[in-house]
């Protein structure tokens, strides 16, 4: 073990120790498997929420405006009489939909640019890396803004935007992890026997980096679902009357005092869900024994 | 000598980022079918107004043409003025950039406050139920988004407890307890975004740093267990402070962004964003690129200056 | 900004003109030269005269704002008869010039603030109170102006209050914490749901008469709702009462036209189409779709709710919204420009029709325009012309209530309710509000205008 992280390790660049570690499920701590049914209940709502005849429609107002918790409204209601849970299992399904796609798709282009970058070195290297380095130049939230500026404000577009955040911290973390496996025993033993580029990289390389792809899953979730929350927190995400989490809690923060279960519960949610993906990708990381510092 | 060559290089290729940064932002925003002329002339516009305005903004010149005058400017200190109201951008800039400075300023030191004892207790404690109930607090702190913890502190805080209230930004020379009252919740939001950086890496600094020989040494030697931790131990782990500084500079202006909106701090965050829902993009492409310039810049000094600052990195770069 | 300047006329509960800091206006037979006469031995803050000279120097000012040109696009001229006296000539009758000077274009300055290129941030005018500093988006400070024109009924030199220090809170929850823990002492508020808590907590007034009128704007030239179906089918769509219910507590009374009760003009049944969501469906569907439609309305929560609950109303109808947070300078921008299909409004108080021409009339739609709804209709357009060539007040009534039964009739805009100001204040704030004519008249006309009140003749109780 080396004495010392170098700054690399700081940024998620560190040193991996693959080979034996394998996640064993049933070693899991309890915190996992909370962390498991909490994401498995909350996919089960979301994606079931237009056919469960007890989630109430998230757009139909009416007059019992601003109930507390109760039987008929578990999360209450808000200032138009509609029903914050049927809201929050909703604003999910939006909110986790863009976090989804966009993490799927991130992983793809940023791992494929990380991937070429790191095999390759050269000039394929510097171009890519100057890309990587353009698109890491501004803080998320910035960045994300920014693009969705630009474009026009829908769905799509916000979807790219979020997209983009979790390529540009794919590429960065593969292109790492691929410089280190380029060097390897194994790449070079793989070489030497005259194998062709296209084998090493998808044979050698890349099993060797689905475990730390697998943990940034998880990892990627939590920074675009906070990437899209504060989007819509602001009034950039998907316009209104679509319903999100952030803007969600965007328009309870009017009602503060008077209303606060329109804050507590969908705050709660989000919170749970962000501790999930989190506890699911940490202990990922460290099962693979990735240092990193990516959340 | 090496790290001069570092030094020029690392320049060379952060001046070029931020180039191509402003080019592509400058870019992108020029795309938009806005016309800067109806915001600067506003709603007594009339066409011949209209085209004065553009000849003055030489809007028909080429791209590259505006572009290099817009770089001209701002490197010469003309950040130009908002197209909405014609406020110089400098003249906001010096009302809005303290307001954000105190905040980033107050949430660094806060930070590093809470977690020096933290980390160090965590770290000397290792795996006992102390170091777990810090680590897992930490560690829930990475759950709660600015946008959430600041709504749930504004709830408690101000709007329950009534201790602190939401009337926004009170400066310094207005008296220093109303100040800082005026900040307590957006900094405390902020710190709980960041703070649990620092302790994680502090940690396990820590516990590294105390598996080292010279700390071994000084354990033999019969120092006292204090002395040892501030002098041996806490001392090399500043520079893993100063670096995780750096480091997090990003999630500390996005972490603003949101905290000055929640908290009505009249900052950059809300400069920004206000610029955007104004669609005075001669603002916003102004901030981005001061933001992205600082943010750049910062990331290459923490990386230029790392080896510099740790004895121990350049002794083994060696 | 009622403070630092005197309104040259001044509206009273009916929404006629009344001379304020002008002594007197009076017209030629046909309106087409209008004498005005200021009232002497009155200075502005910085000592200077304001006499026919500063009036001249005025209107030279308003001139030169293109947005003044279009509301003045009658004035041909006007010339400095004497010390105290100006004519101001027109090119056709203009009876609504006094009318027309209530409002922002009334607020005399000084000649030194036009001359100034920073004038804007250093005001200079005749009110009671003289500006001290304004730092944006957090203060604005006046101080009791010491040589104010007018006393009270016992000869006391007006004002009583000393200082007075204007603080903005965007949000109305903020707001109503600054003065529960006392912050500040006096606020205002707009949005009828907290009305009845601030009754019940603080000591209130509340505005009577000419209530603006908050609706939805259409753009009358943009597809869809350049086809009068489409309009009619957002009307009937439009569930006024539970609007209203929902989004002010039934605080307010649901509008059917830009008059409210107490103006002239208004009309209990003016024919604006009422709730009828079949109605709405069948004239929607025989459209055919035209896509979604996009309503434009300011970031703030409130109105935000505001509109997806409209956007739910329609929706209901088979009618696909999408809601726009713009800023409210770039939403107004927008709507000059015409690019804009449905925007939430606040505008109207209805004083007197002839001040609503330019909203109105067919001759203002043009590339920028301040008809921004676009709104041509034959009959509107005869009825304005005849209210530029008349001051009585009951053909002016008549000629409101013709222009209220055309709009309701051509559904160019929808209408949701009539904005009343409650203006909550502690128990030591006195006498707030109430603004009296200056003598020879001397009645207690207006407390509260669009929002904005008169502090001139206000005490603190110790």
């Amino acid at each position: 073990m080396p004495g010392r992280r170098s700054l690399a390790a700081l940024r998620g660049q560190g040193p991996v120790e693959t080979g034996g570690s394998r996640l064993r499920l049933a070693e899991q701590p309890l915190g996992f498997w909370l962390a498991a049914v909490w994401l498995a209940a909350l996919t089960f709502f979301v994606l079931l929420a237009p056919v469960l005849g007890f989630v109430a429609d998230p757009e139909a107002y009416s007059r019992n405006v601003l109930q507390g918790v109760g039987w008929s409204h578990w999360f209450g209601t808000d200032e138009l009489g509609r029903d914050m849970f049927a809201r929050v299992v909703w604003g999910g399904r939006l909110s986790l939909m863009i976090a989804a796609i966009s993490v799927a798709v991130g992983i793809l282009i940023g791992g494929l640019m990380g991937l070429l970058a790191g095999f390759f070195g050269g000039w394929v290297d510097t171009l890519l890396s100057a890309v990587i380095n353009i698109l890491l130049s501004l803080p998320a939230l910035i960045l994300a803004l920014f693009i969705v500026t630009v474009l026009e404000q829908n769905t799509r577009n916000v979807t790219i935007a979020v997209t983009i955040l979790a390529a540009r911290a794919v590429a960065r973390i593969v292109r790492a992890q691929t410089l280190r496996f380029r060097q390897r025993e194994f790449v070079t033993a793989a070489r030497c026997m005259g194998a062709r580029t296209s084998r090493l990289i998808f044979r050698e390389v890349l099993p060797n980096l689905l475990p730390i792809i697998v943990a940034f899953t998880f990892l990627g979730l939590g920074l675009v679902i906070v990437g899209e929350g504060g989007l819509s927190f602001i009034g950039k995400s998907v316009p209104a009357p679509a319903i999100t989490w952030g803007g969600i809690l965007a328009v309870a923060k009017g009602k503060l005092s008077a209303a606060p279960h329109l804050t507590i519960y969908p705050a709660i949610v989000m919170f749970c869900t962000l501790m999930a993906v989190n506890y699911i990708g940490d202990t990922l990381m460290r099962r693979f024994d990735v240092r990193q510092s990516l959340i | 000598m090496t790290f001069l060559r570092r030094l020029a290089s690392r320049l060379v290729q952060t001046a070029a980022v931020v180039l191509v940064v402003t080019f592509v932002t400058y870019w992108m925003l020029s795309l938009l079918p806005s016309d800067p002329c109806f915001l600067s002339v506003g709603t007594g516009a009339t066409e011949e107004l209209l085209a004065e305005c553009r000849e003055r903004l030489e809007l028909d010149r080429g791209l590259f043409a505006q572009y290099g005058a817009w770089l001209g400017n701002m490197v010469t200190g003309d950040l130009g003025e908002s197209y909405r109201n014609g406020i110089q951008v400098t003249e906001s800039l010096a009302d809005k950039l303290p307001v954000t400075a105190w905040l980033i300023l107050y949430t660094t030191v806060l930070s590093v406050i809470v977690s020096i004892p933290l980390g160090m207790l965590s770290a000397v404690r290792r795996d006992s139920w102390v170091d777990r109930l810090i680590t897992g607090g930490a560690f829930s702190l990475l759950a709660l988004p600015s946008f959430v913890l600041g709504v749930v502190l504004a709830l408690v805080f101000a709007a329950k407890l009534g201790w602190f209230d939401l009337g926004g930004y009170v400066g310094p020379t207005e008296g220093l307890l109303a100040h800082w009252k005026s900040l307590v919740l957006p900094v405390v939001t902020l710190t709980a975004g960041i703070m649990p950086f620092f302790l994680r890496l502090l940690r396990s600094d820590v516990i590294t740093t105390l598996q080292e020989d010279y700390v071994e040494a000084a354990r033999a030697k019969g120092l006292p267990r204090r002395w040892i931790l501030l002098r041996h131990v806490l001392r090399p782990s500043s520079f893993t402070v100063v670096t995780v500084a750096g480091l997090n500079a990003a999630q500390l202006v996005n972490g603003a962004l949101v905290v000055e909106i929640i908290y009505d701090l009249d900052g950059m965050g809300t400069y920004l964003i206000s610029a955007v829902f104004n669609q005075d993009f001669l603002v916003v492409q102004t901030l981005v690129a001061l933001i992205a310039a600082g943010f750049v810049a910062i990331n290459m000094l923490v990386d230029a200056m790392y080896p510099l600052l740790d004895p121990r990195v350049r002794v083994r770069n060696q | 900004m009622r403070a630092v300047f005197d309104p040259l006329v001044i509206e009273d509960e009916t929404g006629a003109p009344q001379p304020y800091l002008l002594e007197s206006f009076e017209a030629n037979e046909d309106f087409t030269t209008w004498t005005f006469r200021m009232r002497p031995g009155i200075s502005f803050h910085d000592g200077t005269p304001a006499d026919a000279h500063a009036l001249a120097r005025h209107f030279e000012q308003v001139m030169s704002n293109p947005l003044a040109q279009q509301l003045f696009n009658r004035a041909q001229g006007w010339e400095v008869v004497d010390d105290l006296t100006l004519d101001f000539h027109s090119s056709a009758p203009f009876a609504g010039l006094p009318a027309g000077m209530t409002g922002q274009m009334g607020y005399l300055a000084a000649p030194s603030q036009h001359d100034d290129p920073d004038g804007a941030a250093n005001p200079v005018g005749t009110g009671p109170f003289v500006f001290k500093s304004w730092i944006p988006d957090a203060e604005l400070v006046v101080e009791r102006n010491p040589n104010y024109w007018r006393t009270d009924a016992e000869g006391r030199a007006l004002p009583y209050l000393d200082r007075i220090v204007y603080r903005p809170y965007v949000e109305p929850d903020v707001r109503r914490l600054a003065l529960e823990t006392g912050d500040i002492t006096v606020t205002h508020y707009d949005l009828g749901l907290d009305s009845e808590h601030y009754r019940e907590n603080f000591k209130t007034i509340e505005e009577q008469s000419l209530l603006q009128t908050l609706y939805v704007m259409l753009n009358n030239a943009r597809a869809p709702f350049d086809d009068i179906r489409a309009r009619q089918a957002l009307a009937h769509c439009t569930d006024h009462e539970t609007y209203n219910l929902l989004r002010t507590a039934g605080e307010f009374d649901i509008a059917n036209g830009p008059f409210a009760p107490n103006t002239p003009g208004h009309l209990p049944d003016n024919g604006f189409p009422d709730y009828d969501l079949e109605a709405g469906r069948a004239l929607w569907a025989e459209i055919g779709d035209p896509g979604t439609i996009t309503l434009g309305t300011t970031p703030d929560a409130h109105y935000r709710i505001g509109a997806e609950l409209l956007a739910q109303m329609w929706a209901d109808c088979g009618i696909d919204v999408e809601i726009q947070q713009l800023d409210q300078g770039t939403l107004i921008l927008n709507a000059v420009m015409g690019n804009f299909q449905a925007a939430v409004w606040r505008n109207h108080n209805g004083a007197t029709v002839q001040n609503e021409r330019v909203w109105w009339d067919s001759s203002y739609t043009g590339f920028i325009a301040i008809n921004m709804g676009r709104i041509k209709n034959p009959e509107i357009d005869a009825a304005l012309a005849r209210a530029t060539l008349t001051d009585d007040r009951d053909e002016l009534r008549r000629i409101a209530e013709e222009v209220n039964r055309a709009l309701a009739g051509g559904v160019h805009n929808i209408w949701l309710h009539w904005v009343r100001w409650l203006i909550p204040h502690h128990e030591d704030v006195q006498n707030l509000g109430w603004i009296t004519l200056p003598p020879p008249d001397g009645r207690p006309v207006l407390n509260i205008l669009e929002g904005r009140t008169f502090l001139t003749e206000t005490w603190l109780a110790q």
